[in-house]
């Protein structure tokens, strides 16, 4: 996808978020819509302006050459695991617990972006758990999705 | 003379133990953060705010402060050894930084970026002092109409002069004050874009939407890169030449004229590090009476470029912390840890609570100096190794403490998955070239826009002129104008030439 292409469905996405938008605060009365209204409209007509710049070529103007080398991502592969997996961890956390599933992802995604020293890693992994155990939970007490397999164990004995 | 007694009654608490200790751990935190290529002061910050909820508010401020300015000197690091900036105003410190390191001088070009940035800090700091106080005067002049334009000035400025595109910086800007206007209405109760979601009623957190934009999206990058080893071999060698007190006449000149120029830039708002950094080097190399080391290993150009950045720091909080109005992302990333400390910036902050304000001063004195201490030769090897760190752990890590900070804001995955949702829009907006900085701006300034307007017409009964009524809002009127022209002469500008 080129970046012409790429800032034109962008303009696109933003005009169809305006008329979501617009239908949201419709219900409203004057006073509590006035000043969304007047952002949505000023999102609408410029998402509009990059549209049409977009369509005629002139967004060139701007970037030259950035355009011509511009790629949305260095890898669109390892970019779409990178927040699947991130999206997994958030997912997985109320179960398995902080700790548990941290260890899970740091691992898991250096190993899937190519680092393969398995004992660095592995003390990378346990050495930051640590860090944040010692820093976030013993000492400034901050609440963390409870470990599953503490639950477990303590309910088991 | 109250002012002077209220910044000298500051001081004691500053240097309390733990004050003292945040402000080690910040510098040195913004050191190893600056350190690395990718990782900026914006997104460390970012990612420290929800982490200092427990803290008091001068803990967190010194461990802010120690970041700000310890990540500004961090990036020379890179930007010597590897001719990599760490920063963006790092840039300007690879021109003759890395020529030094090549020659086999790098202990000495690494030793004048950690002077420079400290002097260009502490000059910064005392701007702060020196300025602000007085300037906080200026805004009891200020009624409704007066804050909307300052409001509406400050963040237009961001976005039309901060990015290369106008447009996509006013959408940017756009986009923040609609995501401020989630919640509850103040004067009439109704909810806007709630989605029937309690969560919601009182808006979207300001660290969620903040953590999201600048935290994951730079991790994300950072996965997408795939490892490879880092072989290059750093030699750090000093040299008996190489003493602060060796160089300091020659350094001198170029750090007083370098941090006046980062002062003046800094107080400026949408310029930041980058741009004083490029104008103080440009300027030494102006007046210099030799000109021909520049850009192949002279000391001065790594002076220029560092002081120029560092004297940003705390000049670019002047109108952050007297209008609220930041004059850059960082020091809007700064100004919207302070909200959550329930510091409110302008005369109230000084009035209220001038214990934290000054205090919060001082620290940003106190870390320019750390900067000698923490950043000398034992440290730069330690950053040396830092560097090779690989960022396919890091990238983990980040994502990790980002939802430490924000699970614990309502115990619960609501603000945890609102956090993952920005921080896709981050990344898409980023990829094209959108700004981030006017959605933070727009976030923290919509309160005021959208009070002070709707303020205003309610005390004149809707009548729209009243919003440019007094001659003090003319003038903030006619400056939006003239800001709203720059484009279109650039644009002139360029057809021309």
């Amino acid at each position: 996808m080129s970046f012409r292409m790429a800032e034109c469905y962008a303009a696109l996405g933003m005009i169809l978020l305006v008329v979501f938008g617009w239908f949201q605060i419709s219900d409203l009365p004057t006073d509590a819509r006035m000043f969304p209204a007047a952002l949505l409209l000023i999102i609408g007509v410029l998402s509009a302006a990059l549209l049409v710049r977009g369509i005629i070529g002139k967004a060139a103007h701007f970037y030259n050459q950035e355009a011509k080398n511009w790629r949305f991502a260095i890898s669109s592969k390892r970019m779409l695991i990178g927040f699947a997996m991130l999206a997994l961890y958030f997912l997985i956390l109320p179960y398995l617990g902080f700790f548990t599933t941290s260890f899970i992802l740091i691992i898991s995604m250096a190993r899937g972006a190519g680092y393969n020293k398995p004992i660095p890693l592995f003390f990378s992994a346990v050495g930051f758990c640590l860090f944040v155990y010692t820093i976030f939970v013993a000492l400034f007490e901050r609440p963390l999705p409870e470990e599953f397999f503490i639950t477990l164990l303590s309910t088991s004995f | 003379m109250e002012t002077l007694q209220a910044i000298f009654h500051a001081l004691p608490a500053v240097l309390a133990w733990h004050n003292v200790l945040a402000m080690v751990i910040g510098t040195l935190a913004g050191m190893v953060v600056g350190s690395l290529p990718g990782l900026t002061a914006t997104m460390a910050i970012a990612v420290l705010i929800p982490l200092t909820f427990s803290m008091t508010p001068l803990v967190a401020l010194g461990i802010m402060a120690g970041i700000y300015n310890g990540a500004m000197y961090g990036g020379a690091v890179p930007a010597i050894l590897l001719n990599v900036p760490g920063t963006p105003p790092s840039i300007v410190t690879t021109f003759d930084g890395h020529p030094l390191a090549k020659q086999g001088r790098a202990a000495l070009a690494l030793k004048v970026a950690c002077w420079s940035s400290a002097i260009g800090g502490a000059f910064s700091a005392i701007s702060l002092m020196a300025l602000a106080p007085p300037l906080v005067m200026v805004t009891l002049l200020f009624g409704p109409a007066e804050y909307f334009w300052l409001g509406i000035l400050g963040m237009s400025s961001i976005a039309i002069l901060l990015g290369k595109d106008p447009i996509k910086g006013l959408i940017a800007a756009a986009i923040g004050l609609l995501l401020g206007t989630v919640g509850s209405d103040v004067v009439t109760g109704q909810q806007r874009f709630t989605f029937g979601r309690l969560e919601l009623i009182d808006g979207i957190n300001l660290l969620v939407i903040l953590t999201g934009l600048y935290a994951i999206p730079p991790a994300i990058r950072m996965i997408e890169k795939r490892f490879s080893e880092n072989t290059q071999r750093i030699e750090i060698k000093g040299h008996p030449d190489d003493g602060f007190f060796k160089n300091f006449k020659f350094l001198l000149p170029t750090w007083l004229r370098s941090s006046l120029i980062g002062i003046g830039v800094g107080i400026l708002p949408a310029t930041g590090g980058s741009m004083a950094a490029f104008l103080a080097y440009n300027e030494v190399q102006r007046t210099a009476k030799n000109t021909d080391r520049f850009g192949k290993g002279d000391i001065r150009g790594v002076a220029a470029a560092e002081t120029g950045n560092n004297a940003d720091n705390s000049a670019a909080m002047i109108p952050a912390l007297v209008l609220g109005v930041p004059g850059s992302g960082v020091s809007a990333v700064i100004l919207a840890g302070l909200l959550v400390h329930g510091l409110q910036p302008g005369p109230q902050l000084f009035r209220d609570t001038p214990d934290i304000v000054y205090g919060f001063m001082w620290q940003m004195l106190f870390t320019s100096f750390m900067l000698f201490a923490l950043g000398g030769n034992v440290a730069t090897r330690l950053f040396a190794q830092v560097m090779r760190l690989p960022q396919v752990i890091l990238a983990p890590m980040i994502m990790c403490l980002t939802l430490v900070g924000i699970y614990a804001l309502s115990n619960d995955m609501f603000n945890v998955w609102i956090m993952f949702g920005m921080g896709i829009l981050g990344y898409i907006l980023s990829r094209l070239d959108f700004p981030l900085a006017p959605i933070v701006l727009g976030l923290v300034l919509g309160n005021m826009i959208e009070q002070n307007l709707r303020l205003t017409l309610l005390i004149h009964q809707g009548d729209l002129t009243a919003l440019i009524d007094s001659p003090l809002s003319k003038g903030l009127f006619g400056l939006f104008v003239i800001l709203c022209l720059v484009p279109i002469y650039r644009r002139l500008r360029s057809a021309k030439s």
